[in-house]
């Protein structure tokens, strides 16, 4: 009996060591899909993906869709590899998801990025910014100016003084130019008067530059009180004059394209030839003709009226990302269609935006002849290329602005206490490493990708470390808000994609994570519900200052006054109606 | 001391038992023989007599098997041993084997009757031939003046009478070939007249075919009928005397007076031996102790030795042994379970089956009806169909192997050790070794085997039920069948890398709970019992160290799984 008792034992302890090591040489095979980490996934807008799987035993039962549509078939190949048949792909973000359902329901799914080009890096972009200004509009806005500009030189003129007015100011858009008729006049007895009228011609000069010269003048003379002070006190106490008046009209001239801060180099020239012609007689009828060959001889001379401004930041939130506005197509006049203006925003090249330029889409957006506004009582029309509004995305993300700017929200807390709630997840970063993508359709819907969200998990008591990647499609909503020319973001999720993934060297694996425990579906009602609950603390748009729309700057830029907005999407662009004033 | 076993030293047949110089001390440290001589001729009927305690049993185990008295801690001396015929014991009552009937018992020793089989009563008691076997039975049946009908009528042994039982033992005795039979108390429970009866029927049986019995009574009006030879054990002197009685009658059967008057001078004697019979000192506690350890080490060590023993004696049968061919020997060892195996599966698979398939039901039900409402009802306020495919099956393949096995050690693994434990107490399985049949094999092996088919028949039943109550509750909550049972089987069905791990280990440890507790069930309940109560505390224990044994066994292969 002992003998059967020790060889029970011994039998006992083989049987159990060798199961034992039956059951942990049981190959447990990680799942994931491996590629190298540059691997593009498409070659010629063709989808070339290819990637290794494990288990491989598992491969067959593996399904396969990109952007959620229909299953497609896996190729196998080798002893891991699987691909996808080449198709067409759009440019932009896509993304592949494998995905095997077990019995009972349960699902592992991997999520893989695809990141189509080209790349403005590789593509000039075309124009990105198109304006409208119609004729009432440029009035409206350059009335006020001219006004403005004409008594700040008369009032400080000792021939005028400071209760000069103008009695009658008149501007209307021509093909080609401004027709203008002013009368400066005053109370005081010992103070002149002037009018004058005519048409200022505007024209491009070079690729930022804008010129102003007198097309006619229909009428330059001194009133009746300039005429008498000037035969009176001659020719040297009028040469200020024509300073006030040149420098009011071309300002008026250049600042009708709207773009940046005008100066009246012309202006003092003008006004001191003026001032020096009509000094030198002294009867009335020489004086008026003086007065008139004068000016007309000073606005005939072409002045620069204004250079589109360099040096523009672009963003509020990014003062190192600095742009020179150049035009992009000839403004043009006309008396129907008013102020017509395209243009592109040349980004000043560095190393960030070098980045910023490989990692944005170029969907190749060029945009229309600029449109009249359609909106009721909108003056003003701009339409935003898409691929530009790419770029700045891009250059937004590749400069942390949108990382900062969710730090700044508190997002990252927020996901730290949803998770700390129950999980020893910590969170040690949020942060997006490429820019959402953006493609305005027609039907007013602004299609929208992000990818590359990644979110690292820490947990500390298993030393465990995740990187959930999470992607998502939607639509962008531009809410337009009671305060004019504010617009608030918004936005729809179609679907939500979320995987872990690993890194290590040249190679990248994508995990399954969450799979079983996390809804896809789920996940997108419960990021919608989050989205409309706190619609309040989603970024404001201000129009007004993200269109720069700063007029005649020998001080500060001023914003322009919009009064109400409009914005629409439309195949390839932004399309904004505005009404300023 | 006197010398009894050479009372009539001189030409004759050969002795059946000669034993020379046999010492014998209990485990205690008692010394019961020393110096002892013993020869039984053929013919010879000797009534062993002597008080309670006086090591009688002791004595014939000393002649059965001193190897099995050695391993029980009994010092054994003995200088030599000549054993020329097959021992066959005869308990109280006969300890008919009550799973088999009387034609059954019968079967059974013809069955194992070896070459040397002295007298077959038709030349042709194999089994496998049911006609030869019958009228063997027959044939015994009417020597014993039994009913021949009992041959075919499936008669149980339980129905018997006493002095019935006793004369269908002998006749089991003999028919297995035994010439030297050992009989214990054969008269309990019988009247006067029965007891003479008895007395000379086996004595007619015995001197016919040549044999030899040794009877313990204290019955000494039997002893006065039945013997020829009277051994008194006495504790004073460690010694066995042969009593002498004058004018003993030699016929087979002897007259109520001459039965009387044997029985007054035994009176005399074995009372005035009694008179003087004090108690022996008894040993020293550390010896005692020290046995009680090696004895509670043994128990428990002893299940792992029950597979090795299986298969030894399963086996060992298979060389030619005895005259009687590897292949005769394997097919007596297919019968033997084949009589065993239905008992065994009887016990331990049908019965306990429907209570396996309501509680496993039960449990299945109630862990997804707990999970879901905690997890479901609670702050989590998970959705159903999320609760129900996190645990998948999960809970199947962690509790139904735990669950599985305790409950199999109460029910079915308890059912073998009480089993055993009864054949033990009625001295059953005395008698079976008494007929040359090794409990271990002949029971033992189907009782291990067949315990561990149960375990895994009721393993796949527990498994059945706990998908079975896990879809119902699932059901219950709106969801379809076909989806409820896909979800309960998701993981047995469709396992993962990681969750085949989880498979096999449960799968292991569902086999390895199998025959484990087969053979603690069998070991606990195959220790000779004397009482009631030991058999309920070995049941007890069984349970007790299959738990232990269970819940460190899922405490160790955890690793297996889990890093």
């Amino acid at each position: 009996m002992r003998a059967s008792i020790t060889l029970g034992i011994l039998s006992f302890a083989a049987v159990i060591t060798a199961a034992a090591a039956g059951v942990r040489s049981m190959p447990v095979p990680p799942v994931y899909l491996e590629r190298e980490a540059d691997a593009p996934g498409v070659a010629e807008g063709q989808l070339d993906w290819r990637c290794r799987y494990s288990p491989a035993d598992e491969r067959a039962r593996l399904v396969a869709t990109v952007d959620r549509g229909p299953a497609r078939s896996l190729s196998l190949s080798g002893a891991e590899g699987i691909a996808l048949p080449a198709e067409p792909l759009l440019p932009g973000l896509h993304f592949v998801e494998l995905s095997m359902e077990r019995r009972g329901g349960r699902i592992t799914r991997i999520t893989d990025e695809i990141w189509a080009g080209p790349w403005q890096s590789d593509h000039p972009r075309g124009c990105d910014v198109g304006l409208t200004l119609t004729s009432e509009g440029l009035r409206d806005l350059l009335l006020p100016v001219v006004e403005a500009k004409l008594l700040a030189g008369a009032r400080q003129n000792p021939y005028f003084g400071p209760t000069s007015a103008l009695t009658r100011k008149e501007l209307e858009v021509v093909d080609g130019g401004l027709r203008f008729s002013v009368f400066l006049d005053t109370d005081e007895e010992d103070k002149g008067d002037l009018s004058v009228a005519g048409i200022i011609e505007v024209q491009a000069q070079g690729d930022a530059g804008i010129t102003a010269r007198l097309r006619s003048l229909d009428e330059a003379a001194p009133g009746p009180k300039l005429e008498a002070l000037a035969r009176a006190q001659g020719r040297q106490r009028l040469g200020s004059i024509g300073a006030a008046l040149g420098g009011g009209l071309v300002a008026a001239a250049g600042g009708g394209a709207l773009l940046g801060a005008a100066v009246a180099v012309g202006g003092g020239y003008l006004g001191s030839e003026l001032g020096e012609g009509v000094g030198e007689r002294t009867a009335r009828r020489e004086v008026r003709r003086e007065a008139a060959v004068q000016i007309e001889q000073a606005l005939r001379v072409a002045t620069d009226a204004l250079r589109l401004p360099g040096g523009v930041v672009v963003l509020p939130t990014e003062p190192a990302l600095v742009a020179d506005l150049r035009w992009c197509s000839e403004p043009s006049l006309s008396a129907e269609a008013g102020l017509r203006a395209s243009l592109r925003v040349a980004l000043r090249d560095d190393a960030v935006s070098e980045r910023a330029a490989a990692q944005a889409v170029f969907l190749d957006t060029a945009l229309p002849e600029p449109s009249s506004p359609r909106a009721p009582g909108a003056n003003l029309h701009v339409d935003v290329s898409t691929d530009f509004v790419n770029r700045l995305l891009s250059e937004w993300v590749v400069r942390g602005g949108l990382t900062a700017s969710l730090d700044a929200s508190g997002l990252r807390a927020e996901v730290q206490a949803a998770l700390g709630e129950r999980t020893r997840w910590r969170v040690q970063a949020l942060e997006v490493e490429r820019s959402p993508v953006v493609e305005p359709r027609a039907g007013d819907r602004i299609q929208a990708s992000l990818g590359g969200v990644t979110l690292e998990l820490h947990d500390p008591d298993r030393a465990g470390v995740r990187t959930v990647v999470l992607g998502a499609t939607g639509a962008l909503t531009l809410e337009p808000l009671p305060e004019p020319g504010r617009v608030r973001l918004g936005g729809e999720l179609d679907e939500v994609y979320f995987g872990c993934r690993s890194t290590s060297g040249a190679l990248e694996r994508r995990l399954p994570c969450f799979s079983s425990a996390v809804d896809p579906r789920s996940l997108r009602e419960l990021l919608g519900t989050q989205l409309r609950e706190r619609s309040d603390q989603l970024p404001v748009l201000d129009l007004g200052a993200v269109l720069r729309l700063q007029l005649f700057g020998e001080g500060e830029p001023r914003p322009v006054e919009l009064s109400a907005t409009w914005v629409e999407a439309e195949a390839g662009r932004l399309s904004i109606d505005a009404q300023i004033r | 001391m006197t010398d009894p076993a050479e009372p009539e030293p001189g030409p004759g047949p050969e002795p059946l038992l000669r034993l020379e110089g046999l010492g014998v001390r209990r485990p205690d440290g008692v010394e019961l023989l020393r110096d002892v001589d013993l020869l039984v001729r053929p013919g010879e009927v000797i009534a062993l007599l002597g008080g309670s305690g006086a090591g009688k049993s002791t004595l014939l185990g000393c002649i059965e098997d001193p190897d099995a008295l050695r391993e029980q801690g009994f010092g054994i001396e003995l200088a030599r041993r000549e054993l020329r015929a097959e021992i066959g014991i005869v308990p109280q009552r006969g300890a008919l084997f009550d799973h088999l009937s009387v034609a059954g018992n019968l079967r059974l020793a013809l069955r194992h009757a070896e070459s040397s089989s002295p007298d077959p009563p038709s030349g042709d008691d194999r089994v496998g031939d049911a006609d030869g076997a019958d009228d063997a039975v027959q044939q015994w049946l009417e020597r014993m003046h039994l009913p021949r009908q009992w041959a075919t009528s499936p008669r149980t042994a339980t129905r018997l009478s006493g002095g019935e039982a006793q004369r269908v033992a002998v006749a089991r005795t003999l028919a297995g070939g035994r010439r030297l039979l050992f009989l214990d108390e054969p008269s309990v429970g019988l009247d006067p007249y029965r007891v003479l009866v008895l007395a000379s029927l086996l004595r007619e049986q015995i001197r016919e075919r040549g044999a030899a019995a040794i009877v313990i009574t204290h019955d000494l009006a039997f002893a006065a009928a039945f013997a020829d030879r009277f051994w008194f054990m006495d504790r004073g002197h460690a010694g066995v005397d042969e009593l002498a009685i004058e004018a003993l009658p030699s016929a087979i059967s002897r007259t109520t007076e001459e039965v009387w008057r044997v029985e007054q001078q035994l009176s005399e004697a074995v009372l005035r031996r009694l008179e003087d019979d004090g108690p022996r000192p008894v040993g020293a506690p550390a010896r005692r102790w020290a046995r009680a350890l090696r004895d509670r080490a043994t128990r428990w060590l002893e299940p792992f030795a029950v597979p090795v023993e299986v298969v030894r004696h399963g086996l060992g049968p298979l060389s030619p042994r005895g005259g009687v061919g590897g292949g005769e020997r394997l097919r007596r060892s297919l019968h033997d379970a084949l009589e065993v195996l239905p008992v065994v599966l009887k016990q331990t698979l049908l019965r306990p089956a429907p209570f396996f398939a309501i509680v496993s039901t039960l449990i299945g039900f109630s862990v997804l009806y707990i999970f879901h409402r905690a997890f479901a009802d609670g702050d989590l306020a998970l959705r159903d169909g999320f609760v129900f495919t996190m645990l998948g099956s999960r809970h199947i393949i962690a509790l139904a192997p735990p669950l599985c096995g305790i409950l199999f050690a109460a029910t079915s693994g308890n059912a073998i050790t009480a089993w055993l434990g009864g054949i033990s107490l009625t001295r059953q399985s005395e008698a079976l070794r008494g007929l040359g049949v090794s409990p271990r094999r002949y029971l033992w092996g189907p009782a291990w085997l067949g315990l561990s088919l149960s375990s895994l028949l009721l393993s796949a039943v527990f498994v059945v039920g706990m998908v079975l109550g896990g879809a119902l509750y699932i059901s219950s909550t709106g969801v379809d069948g076909a989806t409820a049972y896909g979800l309960v089987t998701a993981q047995l069905l469709d396992p993962t890398a990681s969750d085949r791990r989880l498979l096999a280990r449960a799968s292991l440890l569902l086999g390895l709970y199998a025959v484990g507790i087969a053979a603690d069930a069998v070991a606990k309940g195959a220790r000779d019992k004397h009482s009631a109560e030991a058999v309920t505390a070995s049941m007890v224990r069984s349970v007790m160290a299959s738990t232990l044994w269970i819940v460190a066994l899922e405490l160790l292969t955890l690793p297996l799984v889990f890093d």
